[in-house]
């Protein structure tokens, strides 16, 4: 009987529910190569590949946004969510945020199409892209891609970035966010405050990585007349890199753990440090690390 | 604790420190009591040009340890004042606070090795991170 007196507040409580979240079902033309703009703040993003020249979007539009359209032609299209009644001109209006509920965005678009996302909070997920670029801007949602691209960019606060899939160029960039690149292409660029680091790939032309206080662990080999840099302040590195690796290793710590399967570890005579100068088969390519305080491990892959 | 904060504990027990109290009383009182006896003495001369000559030296030394202690305060007063920014929205702020974190580290790393190319590398790209924290914060609306 207790029971049947909660009744009302359930029943409030469904309505208001089913009357907050508005869903969507929208549905566009897009060319195979189209360039597709998504920006939602809070809920979640999921964008998945298929084989039609069309953009489809379901999901439900959280309490407080405006109605959501798909603007452009069909060479561009964009999806932004937005707080109802803002003027503003930016992309996410964190004022309006506090006033919209979260929105859950899932998207079907063409595989080849260039994909352009900004998210806030907004976990996404990319899937099964093929040929397009991709974007993507983040502040503490979790960015997850599996695509074949050419380019990926993804800058992200705190939010962790996991790639999969093959990108040919990649930069990717957070402040404490973790970094997981297990399919780096020939050119990469790695950056974090203290976030960790896992990256595997290459044969790099050009890999950069740098981070103040994140570990790494880094898998690959370095291209002919490719360079792979590392730069660490208190961050552990452990770089493996395959047992037939023709470069010039130059690796050195100011008062980290140096160890190597290649060449000789110098420790300096006065004072702290050490450093490794060690010329690898014709030494066509180019290993620079340096840290601070991190240890440091250069390891063979057998 | 790593070994770059046990370092950093210790570069800070390096820092000058000012006497608990002062200590020019205690001094006088015993130069004092010295004089008329010193006159007694046929080394009285020699006596109090040493008195002297370490008083001036006790001065010297204190006023160097006094510019030093200055010098901290005043470079410990411009590194606060240079992390008044503190984004309102949470998502930012904590970012803000680990990146000013980062950039002081790295600068006390520069003072043990100023001629690390990798340490400016780091600084100048942790402070890249702090323009696009602050655009970040102004597209907030």
């Amino acid at each position: 009987m207790k029971n049947v007196c909660y009744l009302p507040l359930l029943l409030t409580l469904c309505i208001g529910q089913a009357l907050a979240d508005t869903p969507i079902n929208l549905q566009h033309t897009a060319a195979p190569g189209a360039r597709i703009s998504v920006s939602n703040v809070k809920g979640q993003v999921t964008i998945t590949a298929w084989d039609r020249n069309q953009v489809q979007v379901t999901g439900s539009l959280g309490d407080g946004a405006a109605p959501l359209a798909i603007e452009g032609d069909n060479n561009d299209l964009e999806i932004k969510v937005k707080p109802r009644g803002s003027s503003s001109g930016s992309w996410f209006n964190w004022h309006g945020d506090n006033e919209m509920g979260a929105t859950t965005l899932d998207l079907r678009v063409p595989k080849g199409a260039t994909l352009d996302v900004e998210v806030v909070s907004a976990p996404l997920g990319i899937d099964g892209m093929d040929g397009g670029k991709i974007s993507v801007n983040s502040v503490s949602g979790r960015v997850r891609v599996n695509a074949r691209t050419p380019d990926l960019s993804v800058e992200s606060v705190s939010g962790t970035v996991q790639q999969s899939g093959f990108a040919e160029r990649a930069d990717l960039q957070t402040v404490s966010g973790d970094i997981l690149a297990p399919a780096l292409g020939t050119i990469a660029d790695l950056q974090t405050v203290s976030g960790r680091i896992q990256a595997s790939g290459g044969p790099w032309h050009k890999f950069n990585l740098s981070t103040v206080s994140g570990d790494v662990q880094l898998n690959g080999g370095v291209a002919d007349h490719g360079s792979i840099d590392i730069d660490s302040m208190s961050g552990d590195v452990q770089l493996q890199v395959p047992a037939d690796v023709s470069a010039g290793i130059h690796a050195s710590s100011f008062s980290g753990d140096l160890r190597s399967d290649f060449g000789q570890v110098n420790e300096h005579d006065h004072g702290p440090g050490s450093e490794l100068n060690a010329e690898v088969g014709n030494s066509s390519g180019r290993i620079h690390v340096e840290t601070f305080s991190g240890d440091l491990r250069i390891r063979k892959k057998e | 604790m790593n070994e770059f904060e046990w370092r950093r504990q210790l570069r800070e027990l390096r820092a000058p420190v000012a006497p608990p109290r002062d200590l020019w009383t205690g001094i006088v009182a015993a130069l004092e009591p010295a004089a008329p006896a010193a006159r007694k003495s046929p080394r009285a001369g020699w006596l109090l040009a040493a008195s002297f000559a370490g008083l001036s030296l006790l001065t010297v030394g204190l006023s160097l340890r006094q510019g030093q202690l200055l010098d901290h305060r005043q470079t410990t007063t411009t590194v606060a004042n240079q992390t008044p920014w503190k984004p309102d929205d949470p998502r930012l702020a904590g970012a803000a606070i680990e990146l000013d974190a980062a950039r002081l580290e790295l600068r006390q790393a520069l003072e043990q090795a100023p001629n690390s190319p990798a340490l400016q590398r780091l600084l100048s790209r942790t402070r890249q991170q702090q323009s696009r924290l602050r655009q970040l914060e102004q597209q907030a609306g």
